[in-house]
């Protein structure tokens, strides 16, 4: 039921993130979806990960998202809405992406398939010690090769916000 | 000690890119000629260490990683595709005064990604590997920030953005269906299992550019520069589909039927699509880049017979791959070749006469395009032939009709610039460049590779058959 009550939140402040049309309004409902998100997050018991989502996404990064948002001066006026080509085409396959997802998922459930395999380790499988064990064992290739990922994210962030 | 000298040809490519990024922004005076010769010879060692890899067999990281012959094939025309993308931008780069040091390094990291998307074994080395070659797409289409190549960026990095979260989802339904994200994990839940592989299948088709994914494409090509839509048509494009190829016959027990007739519907509705969009292009880089998802088309052809003989549908992709990439890379060369030094021509009307102008040049274009149609005697036709074999050889006889007859469709489209360049007339005086060495050598390896393909395919085609 507390799942529920959370999903209906996450989708009501995403939806209202896109819909709002002065961009500060639209970041502050995005903080409002972010601590949804992480409060989930607590129930599934991933507590490092909710702690990280509070602090990088709800924090830091909606930061610079005003920052950038001020930079910018943007005003509502200027944020209207503007039809694009091909608009209805891209809505239809929008909500046939949609519909054919939720029809999966649905079906699913009617067919009480949806039976998750339980985590391992009960309620400690989310802890920072237990997280921190599993990057460093079993996922400690991928957590290196990430390394090469976020070398390549910083290079092109400096290519791209270079001047020319 | 040994894993190391396994996995050296992947590590290499990471190696000098951080070595000439570092080179170049401690010596900034240090030419472009001589880190391009680095980048060349760095892919050179990888083939060299692909190739012996591939002849000493098989060998496991701890789970995540197997280092199999098709790893080592693939960084081998990985590493191709990316030497002919480095040196066919030479005098694009150039002309344009673009910093050399980041081009390179991007292109080896998206190497790397390459290697990482064909050796992993779990999903979450298959998504690093991903992210890095695109990351590294994205950036590089907006290399020369004038207002098409930004808006191709921009357009990348969101609808790529999209598809991975797609994908993402279905890794983590996978995860709830099996407990585990290593391929080989047997579903607990088999009914997860349909929507965790449906999602993923949607995330690959979008990477691959097939049929109701493939909007951004057409875009996307013809707004980046040139050599890096070269790039695009060809590594990773094969990255991509190698990736695929390995969630396909990684997932234990196969798709099953119902994915067999999906894959059927989307490799046809990808060809026919490609092919009746392109038909009309007056633009030839937007009509190779239409032309790129019909050939996606095709290679899906080799996933439907996976399920049967993964052997068989491998070595048809693969060398389906490789006729590609010296194909489709020797056509962008021919346009690249053409390019100004300030602007693209890649106008129907602006090839038209070059068969008087630049007889060789021509002839060149003319060779690839009718290997991209799929003409004998050259690679285009062998590959489709193998191809379209194997999948006769299972029984598809309705796939392997519709996909002739899309072949038929396309000669319309690749005979209309030859048609130009023959028998039009010259729209406008404009002198040819002077002649571009790097260009030129990578056009004549492209051709004589084409036609090697094309006249005596049995050598490659038992290398890759392991």
């Amino acid at each position: 039921m507390i799942f529920y009550l959370i999903a209906f939140g996450i989708v009501v402040t995403a939806i209202l993130t896109i819909a709002s049309r002065n961009s500060v309004v639209s970041a502050l409902w995005l903080v409002a979806c972010l601590f949804a998100q992480a409060i989930l997050m607590v129930t599934l018991e991933a507590h490092l990960v909710a702690a990280m989502q509070v602090l990088l996404y709800a924090g830091a990064i909606m930061v610079l998202i005003l920052f950038v948002i001020m930079l910018l001066n943007l005003t509502p006026k200027e944020l209207k809405w503007k039809f694009i080509a091909g608009e209805r085409l891209i809505l239809g396959s929008g909500v046939i992406y949609l519909a054919g997802v939720m029809g999966l998922a649905l079906w699913i459930i009617y067919k009480k398939g949806a039976s998750f395999v339980p985590a391992a380790g009960g309620g400690t499988a989310g802890t920072v010690e237990a997280v921190g064990k599993l990057l460093l064992t079993k996922y400690a290739l991928p957590f290196e090769l990430v390394s090469v990922t976020l070398l390549v994210a910083i290079v092109g962030a400096i290519l791209t916000g270079r001047g020319k | 000690m040994n894993i190391l000298i396994q996995s050296l040809p992947l590590l290499i490519m990471p190696a000098v890119a951080a070595f000439i990024l570092l080179i170049g922004a401690m010596w900034r005076r240090i030419s472009g000629e001589s880190l391009l010769i680095m980048a060349v010879a760095g892919l050179v060692a990888a083939l060299f260490f692909g190739w012996q890899g591939f002849l000493a067999g098989t060998a496991s990281f701890p789970a995540d990683i197997i280092f199999d012959k098709i790893f080592y094939l693939t960084v081998i025309i990985i590493a191709i595709a990316l030497a002919l993308a480095m040196l066919v931008s030479y005098n694009y780069l150039a002309e344009r005064k673009l910093p050399w040091p980041e081009y390179l390094a991007l292109l080896l990291f998206a190497g790397f990604g390459a290697g990482l998307m064909a050796a992993g074994t779990d999903f979450i080395v298959l998504f690093i590997g991903l992210e890095t070659i695109s990351i590294a797409a994205y950036v590089l289409a907006g290399y020369t920030r004038d207002g098409s190549s930004k808006e191709a960026s921009i357009k990348y990095f969101l609808m790529g953005a999209f598809a991975s979260a797609v994908l993402l989802f279905g890794i983590a339904f996978f995860y709830g269906a099996t407990g585990s994200v290593l391929l080989s994990a047997a579903p607990i839940n088999k009914l997860l299992m349909v929507l965790a592989l449906a999602l993923i299948i949607s995330g690959a088709a979008f990477k691959v550019a097939a049929f109701p994914f493939q909007w951004w494409t057409p875009d996307v090509y013809e707004g980046s520069p040139l050599p890096v839509t070269a790039f695009f048509a060809t590594a990773v494009k094969a990255a991509a589909f190698i990736m695929l190829f390995r969630i396909v016959a990684g997932i234990s027990g196969g798709l099953g039927l119902k994915f067999e007739s999906l894959l059927i519907a989307l490799s046809v509705a990808t060809m026919t699509f490609g092919n009746l969009a392109a038909l009309f292009q007056e633009n030839i880089k937007r009509m190779l880049a239409y032309s790129s998802i019909a050939h996606a088309g095709y290679m899906l052809i080799a996933f439907v017979v996976l399920g049967k003989d993964a052997n068989l549908a491998g070595a048809a992709l693969l060398f389906y791959i490789l006729a590609y990439i010296v194909m489709s890379m020797g056509a962008f060369g021919v346009l690249i070749y053409l390019s100004g030094g300030e602007k693209e021509f890649c106008n129907m009307p602006d090839v038209a006469g070059l068969g008087r102008r630049s007889p060789w040049l021509a002839a060149v274009f003319g060779l690839f395009l009718l290997s991209l149609a799929g003409f004998p005697p050259t690679a285009g036709f062998v590959a489709k032939f193998y191809l379209f074999k194997s999948a006769m050889a299972h029984g598809y006889v309705l796939l392997v009709i519709a996909a002739v007859i899309n072949s038929l469709i396309s000669v319309y489209y690749y005979m209309r610039p030859v048609v130009a360049m023959y028998f039009g007339e010259f729209q406008q005086e404009r002198s040819l460049p002077k002649i571009r060495y790097s260009v030129a050598g990578v056009l004549i390896f492209c051709a004589i590779f084409v036609i090697i393909l094309g006249l005596a395919p049995a050598t490659i085609l038992a290398i890759l058959s392991h």
